[in-house]
């Protein structure tokens, strides 16, 4: 069986503890202030409440501690510093991997370039080696003395 | 009437200030000046403060989950649209943070509290009524004691001082589920401190 004397208890208690973030309908409101009137109990309840939300809206006013701020800023600079460095960090490692691929490469691009002019004549291997053949009349033209 | 026309002009000027300086400050910090943000982080520490420690207690975890949010804070700066107060974006970042951390002590299964219930029942045998200091640190320990939902709602309405809209807002709950969790949370406190009401008695 419910007891009703606590359910009602319960309920005007609600009502008591929602009065002080809302205001209440009216009807409400007048149940509540009778049961305030008549109540010695509930009228301790409101008092005990308004000191319990009181005491905790005081400790409110904190602090982390003296130099917080700078502490922050700290981490702040830190995290900074950490993102360059993973960027030297991967630049470093990027240069070593491909350092040696780069120089073979470089060297195979220009024994490229190299055939491939030599092969079009915009160079001839001639004068590359400068051992062009003198012709029959550049001999003959050259003085005898 | 006239009263409360010039204060809600009052009230409207200084949160027109107070955004205008925020703005300031921002653009600041986005053009790459820092000591605008030390600035941001000095005015707004006892506010995180207030709800880190109210959601976690005295613990060294606080204050790291303090600075993360302010490093938080930092990196989405460039997001921020202004659309509420800096301090309400930093509000919800805070709250959001200390979440977390609970449910990670939940997950580790790890009390940083000591044990609380036992100190709420020796204090009360011994607590000087005339010493609200005494009073504070008990209801205090005893609100450590309440699930993290119903923490959260009395952080942001009685410590923080939100209403139940901006509370609602900052939880994204119905504002319905805020005055619920609200009474309900009270409810639970004087539950918990009880010993210490019996003592009084």
């Amino acid at each position: 069986m419910i007891d009703k004397g606590k359910v009602m208890n319960k309920k005007i208690l609600k009502l008591l503890y929602r009065s002080f973030d809302r205001e209440l309908s009216e009807k409400n409101q007048k149940r509540l202030d009778d049961a305030l009137e008549n109540s010695d109990e509930l009228r301790k309840e409101r008092a005990r409440a308004i000191a319990q939300r009181q005491a905790l809206a005081k400790s409110g006013t904190q602090s982390f501690g003296p130099f917080f701020a700078e502490r922050v800023m700290g981490r702040i600079e830190s995290l900074g510093q950490t993102k360059a460095n993973g960027f030297e960090l991967f630049y470093e490692t990027f240069k070593a991997m491909f350092q040696r691929l780069a120089i073979a490469s470089a060297i195979v691009l220009l024994a490229l370039v190299s055939y491939n002019l030599i092969k079009s004549d915009i160079l001839p291997q001639d004068e590359i080696m400068f051992a062009s053949e003198a012709t029959m009349e550049e001999i003959l033209d050259l003085p005898l003395f | 009437m006239e009263r409360t026309l010039i204060y809600d002009y009052d009230r409207l000027w200084l949160t027109q200030e107070i955004k205008l300086e925020e703005q300031e400050l921002i653009a600041s910090v986005l053009n790459g000046n820092n000591d605008a943000f030390k600035d941001i982080v000095k005015k707004y520490e006892s506010r995180v403060a207030a709800t880190v420690i109210g959601m976690l207690g005295h613990c060294t975890e606080a204050e790291d989950i303090g600075q993360e949010a302010f490093i938080r804070l930092y990196q989405s700066l460039h997001k921020f649209r202004g659309e509420s107060s800096l301090a309400t974006y930093l509000t919800r970042i805070a709250i959001n943070l200390s979440l977390n951390e609970i449910r990670r002590r939940g997950r580790h299964r790890r009390t940083y509290l000591t044990n609380s219930d036992e100190k709420i029942e020796k204090l009360a045998d011994t607590t000087d009524h005339n010493e609200q200091k005494e009073m504070r640190e008990l209801i205090q320990r005893g609100f450590q004691k309440l699930p993290a939902k119903f923490r959260s709602v009395i952080v942001l309405r009685l410590i923080d001082g939100y209403s139940t809209e901006e509370t609602a807002k900052i939880l994204n709950l119905p504002v319905g589920t805020v005055l619920s969790r609200l009474s309900r949370a009270q409810m639970k406190l004087k539950k918990v401190l009880s010993p210490l009401y019996k003592g009084e008695a």
